[in-house]
């Protein structure tokens, strides 16, 4: 497998090559322009400087002595030449034999134009670096003075230079390749424990954990994933709560049930109490059940919510009619205050669930004798039903869990109270569904006020 | 039909590239090779006129009438025959890719081409078929006719051939120098003169002059540097050499008799009414000379990179071909 790590020292590998090879191009190049072009400079000056002594006629032997000379004393080579067929003067005959200068030079030369090379002459049978310089006389090229230098003398010179040079660059290349494997270990090091511990936490050990080294991007996954794997061991401990919660709420009735049952069975006396417990009982189970399966539903987002504009007025009053028996058991007085030209776009079903489950639950913690105010109105685009009761209230520590499930308040009072511990849960979930926003506001021993806020249609 | 001909001949001549036509008696044509073009002088030393080509004619020959002008390029397969009077083209034969001189024979009414790439001389009749090839030797160029007699320098060989006009059989073979370039006959001596550039990088400095009757040399005449042209008038011969830009006149006794300087690297030179005229190749010049003494009489611009000279009605003799 190509990993990470190598991809990244093959992209280092291949930029540390591409930049010690600009390196030494440029180093040849700098070579060439101030090296190369100081000594082309100077062949240049030296033939111009021989090119003054022409005074023009024929070339004669003197000049061509004395530019000899100059060859001998100086480190260039120089020579005059004034052989026509030299000066390719036979073009356009087609000359049997190389020539020293081509036609196009020649034209150049007959500008007055001097001209610089640098490249393999046949002639000498090496590299070299020329300059010719033209002896005119008006248009007639009487002769031309050639002074050059074989390349091999330069390459010399720099050939010591690249020896060091090469020693350089391979330590160069040595060292940072040494030191970006160190440094690639390094930036994969956050990467290769985070794989492992993703093979943990997907083996279920939820108490997997890298550690944040860093403050960049890779710290920042670290922390994402530390902050994922939080999530996850929440949730699995939230499972295994809820699965020994429900099953502990089950298993309640079902031992007085089968407890009653048994009594009944042996024929111990009170048969219709027994039955009456045995009866509650089922009742409890099936409405628990019932709970569990809509806020499995809930969860799931199985639940089909068919929203339609619907004036919540109405639903209030109906709902507040089912519980006017209970109502009156418990001598508690509702007071309505209802605005109803409200309308809200939602799913009558659902929301008289929520109405009863919360008018529900103001009736069983008040007290005989409270009052529950009931307020439907409208601020700005929010339809807001408010109930508020002057019972047992919630104390601040339970507030913000009230809507957890199975969560009680009074947990000591647990069963008897009749409910599943799910309602509010299922209260939320609605709410939520239908955009809207639930409050519970508290305090113990004042009452409690609960808020449900849903987006009007105005 | 008559106005359809009309239409058809206008048409035709729209087709056709047309020059200026020259009418005047005597003139000497300077084919440029650099620009290619023709440029028409006259006696007094006045351009007449200037053709300008597309394609690069290396060489040609002016056919006996004055008029009809035969120009090819080495590098082309054609042969264009233009009218200098009418100023247009008048023909164009296929030849062979290599062409390197060319020459009239007035008793066969044919033309020779010289061709490098077959090493062969090629006949045409005056209609433009080819009547036949003969191999010569490597490279054969100039060409000169004299007495039914057709005389071929082989440039890169180091014989010159003699052929039959009638037959169009080699019949003999003079030896000479390689490089050789130049070619003219003196009638007078019954010799044939032959100069040239010299071998590899030694220049040429000698004219080499051979009997017709023998074949065999029987002088030579110093004529430095690279003598590769001549003109003969009246008994004398007059060569140009390029090497060291120096036109030189002998007497007919072989004699120097006169040098005077050139014009920059010359390849031509034709005795042109009354004058001697010599152009210079790399400085793009036409001098005039005085005729024996050579005195410089005019030196006028012409075009770029002349190289061959035709002659109306001048000293259309020995050296009818100046290369």
């Amino acid at each position: 497998m190509m990993t990470l790590a190598k991809k990244w020292w093959i992209t280092l590998l291949v930029l540390v090559l591409v930049t010690v090879g600009s390196a030494f191009g440029l180093a040849y190049i700098l070579y060439e322009k101030l090296y190369v072009d100081s000594v082309k400079e100077e062949l240049v000056s030296a033939a111009e400087k021989l090119a003054y002594d022409y005074e023009g006629g024929e070339l004669n032997q003197t000049f061509v002595d004395q530019v000899n000379w100059f060859s001998e004393k100086s480190p260039f080579e120089a020579f005059a030449v004034r052989n026509p067929r030299e000066l390719a003067a036979c073009i356009p005959y087609e000359a049997d034999y190389e020539t020293l200068i081509g036609p196009e030079e020649r034209e150049k030369l007959l500008q007055n134009k001097r001209i610089e090379e640098t490249g393999y002459s046949e002639r000498f049978e090496r590299e070299i670096l020329s300059v010719i310089f033209p002896l005119l006389e008006d248009r007639k090229l009487k002769g031309i003075i050639y002074v050059y230098v074989p390349l091999e003398r330069m390459d010399e010179l720099a050939s010591s230079l690249i020896i060091y040079w090469a020693a350089g660059a391979i330590a160069l290349i040595g060292f940072l390749l040494l030191a970006g494997m160190k440094w690639i270990r390094h930036l994969t090091k956050p990467l290769k424990d985070m794989q492992s511990a993703a093979v943990r936490l997907s083996k279920g050990d939820y108490s997997a954990r890298v550690p944040e080294r860093s403050h960049d991007e890779l710290g920042l996954l670290a922390r994402t994933f530390n902050e994922m794997a939080d999530a996850i061991e929440t949730e699995d401990e939230q499972r295994k709560t809820f699965l020994a919660t429900v099953s502990h709420e089950l298993r309640t009735p079902l031992s007085y049930i089968k407890g009653y049952s048994e009594a009944a069975l042996k024929g111990l006396d009170g048969q219709e109490k027994q039955l009456a417990i045995i009866h509650r009982e089922s009742v409890r189970m099936e409405r628990l059940v019932n709970d569990l399966l809509e806020l499995n539903r809930l969860d799931s987002g199985k639940m089909n919510v068919e929203k339609t504009p619907l004036p919540l007025a109405e639903t209030v009053y109906r709902t507040v009619e089912t519980f006017q028996a209970a109502a009156g058991n418990k001598k508690i007085d509702f007071q309505l205050k209802i605005d109803a030209d409200i309308i809200v776009n939602g799913d009558e079903d659902r929301l008289e669930q929520v109405m009863t489950n919360i008018i529900d639950n103001a009736i069983r913690y008040s007290e005989e004798g409270g009052t529950i105010q009931m307020t439907l109105l409208q601020e700005k685009e929010k339809a807001k039903w408010i109930v508020r009761d002057n019972g047992a209230g919630i104390p601040a520590e339970d507030l913000e869990k009230v809507t957890d499930r199975f969560y009680r308040v009074n947990k000591a009072r647990t069963r008897n109270d009749g409910g599943s511990g799910l309602g509010l849960s299922i209260v939320k979930q609605i709410v939520e569904l239908h955009n809207g926003e639930l409050t519970i506001e508290s305090t113990a021993g004042e009452g409690t006020t609960v808020t449900v806020a849903l987006p009007a249609i105005t | 039909m008559k106005r359809i001909m009309i239409i058809l001949l206008f048409l035709a001549g729209c087709s056709q590239t047309s020059y200026t036509p020259v009418k005047e008696n005597e003139f000497a044509a300077v084919l440029n090779i650099r620009e290619p073009g023709l440029t028409f002088v006259d006696n007094d030393g006045s351009v007449i006129s200037e053709w300008v080509f597309d394609e690069l004619y290396t060489g040609g020959v002016l056919f006996p009438d004055g008029d009809t002008l035969l120009l090819y390029g080495t590098e082309l397969d054609e042969a264009v025959l233009f009218s200098i009077r009418k100023g247009k083209e008048l023909d164009r034969w296929e030849v062979p890719s290599g062409v390197t001189g060319a020459a009239y024979i007035e008793e066969t009414d044919e033309v020779a081409l010289s061709v490098k790439e077959d090493r062969s001389v090629h006949f045409f009749q005056a209609d433009g078929k080819e009547i036949k090839s003969v191999r010569t030797g490597k490279y054969p160029m100039t060409m000169v006719e004299y007495n039914e007699k057709l005389y071929v320098i082989n440039y890169q060989d180091t014989v010159l051939s003699e052929m039959n006009v009638h037959t169009h059989e080699v019949e003999r073979e003079f030896a000479i120098p390689t490089s050789s370039a130049g070619l003219a006959v003196d009638e007078s001596k019954k010799e044939l003169w032959v100069g040239g550039h010299g071998y590899a990088a030694d220049a040429g400095e000698t004219i080499h002059i051979y009997s017709l009757e023998t074949g065999s040399l029987t002088a030579t005449a110093d004529a430095p540097v690279m003598p590769v042209a001549f003109a003969g008038d009246n008994g004398f011969m007059y060569t140009v050499s390029h090497g060291s830009n120096m036109i030189h006149a002998f007497n007919p006794g072989r004699e120097k008799v006169a040098e005077a300087e050139a014009p920059a690297n010359p390849f031509t030179i034709a005795s042109f009414a009354g004058h001697i005229i010599s152009a210079g190749y790399d400085s793009g010049e036409l001098s005039y000379y005085e005729k024996e003494t050579l005195t410089l009489q005019k030196t006028i611009k012409i075009g770029e990179g002349p190289f061959m000279i035709f002659v109306k009605e001048g000293g259309m003799d020995g050296a009818r071909l100046n290369r």
